[in-house]
């Protein structure tokens, strides 16, 4: 059987620029090289976001605005600072901001039906939720779900995206010891959800 | 030497390897020494590894090519930058303000018109009070008569 290997320069180009050189050249008026920056930071993003609203619909859509947003935003980029950490803040600030938003809409109704924080938390669009068939593991994103955003913010960046407490602090702001802070915190919360279900416990 | 205060209290920055080399060497050895400490740091351990174990999700097909699209539509209004939700908004707006300010004028206008500085009304209600078929009072046929001198006969 034969397999095709796809050696042409543009794909070779396409894997070997770095993204300041991929910000140079859209900014120089390649607009089409953006999507080297969208294939790469997509599924990324999408996750990041996901595991701190728990929406999926919402998560795609509001990906979406992240890259428009960076890609309005991109002279603004300085090349000091690592990409990655500037469409990471973005996507915070923009996550944020939809939390606040969806905050105001349960508060309001709330007046109207008891279920409403529910509704607001969908999961069940979520193609992962419905393979997820593992019940600790819906125990375990329901009470990262409960967690303060702030932790819940510091905790995924570490875990999910594996950054340093530096890092972290670039994207949000806060310095290394509130991060140190917040994600022990996060970790002592989450703590009692393992020790639970170990001894076969309840849900959350 | 290390406490066990001290190591729960930094077993999180240890877990992500944030800590300075000697801080982390105290830790370790009294990990070695601490089964309670020992077992909190597994724990925490376990709860990393399954943290990690939640699913991913996929991005939705065309998200790409979506995002792509509203680029180039973003582009291709580069050069109308004032076409934008609020600025059609805004329009809207003023446009309809006007109208109002011009139908309220026309309203007040009318409402300051009265049949006397209708030339065509006038003549008919002074030809009627000629011909007795309506009788019109005194005051209104003074104005009247005023405003015929200075109407052009048809």
């Amino acid at each position: 059987m034969l397999y095709s290997v796809d050696h042409s320069p543009e794909l070779r180009r396409k894997k070997i620029l770095s993204d300041d050189e991929v910000i140079q050249s859209v900014l120089q008026g390649r607009t089409q090289d953006f999507e080297i920056l969208v294939e790469r930071y997509k599924k990324r993003i999408i996750n990041f976001i996901n595991k701190m609203i728990y929406d999926y619909d919402e998560s795609q859509n509001i990906s979406q605005d992240v890259f428009l947003k960076v890609f309005e935003n991109l002279k603004q980029y300085r090349m000091q600072d690592t990409f990655s950490a500037f469409i990471f803040t973005v996507a915070k600030n923009m996550t944020f901001n939809y939390l606040k938003r969806r905050k105001r809409v349960v508060f309001f109704s709330s007046f109207l039906s008891k279920d409403a924080e529910n509704r607001y938390f969908r999961t069940d669009h979520d193609p992962a939720s419905t393979a997820r068939e593992n019940q600790a593991q819906e125990q375990l994103l329901a009470a990262l779900r409960q967690l303060k955003e702030d932790q819940r913010l510091a905790l995924v960046l570490k875990v999910y995206n594996d950054y340093s407490y530096r890092q972290i602090g670039a994207i949000t702001g806060w310095s290394v010891p509130k991060i140190e802070t917040l994600i022990s915190r996060a970790r002592d919360n989450l703590k009692d959800i393992i020790l639970m279900q170990e001894k076969g416990g309840l849900h959350v | 030497m290390i406490n066990c205060t001290e190591t729960r209290r930094y077993l999180s920055a240890f877990l992500d390897n944030e800590l300075a080399a000697r801080q982390s060497e105290g830790i370790r050895t009294h990990l070695d020494a601490c089964p309670a400490c020992r077992q909190e740091w597994q724990l925490l351990s376990r709860l990393g590894t399954r943290l990690k174990g939640i699913a991913d999700i996929e991005a939705g097909p065309a998200f790409t090519a979506r995002v792509m699209g509203r680029i180039k539509e973003k582009e291709q209004n580069r050069f109308l930058p004032f076409l934008t939700p609020a600025f059609a908004y805004s329009f809207v707006f003023l446009f309809f303000l006007v109208i109002g300010f011009l139908l309220a004028g026309t309203l007040y206008r009318d409402g300051q018109t009265s049949s006397r500085q209708d030339p065509v009304f006038s003549r008919v209600l002074l030809e009627s009070q000629d011909l007795n078929l309506i009788n019109v009072q005194e005051q209104t046929l003074a104005l009247l008569n005023a405003t015929d001198r200075r109407m052009p006969t048809p």
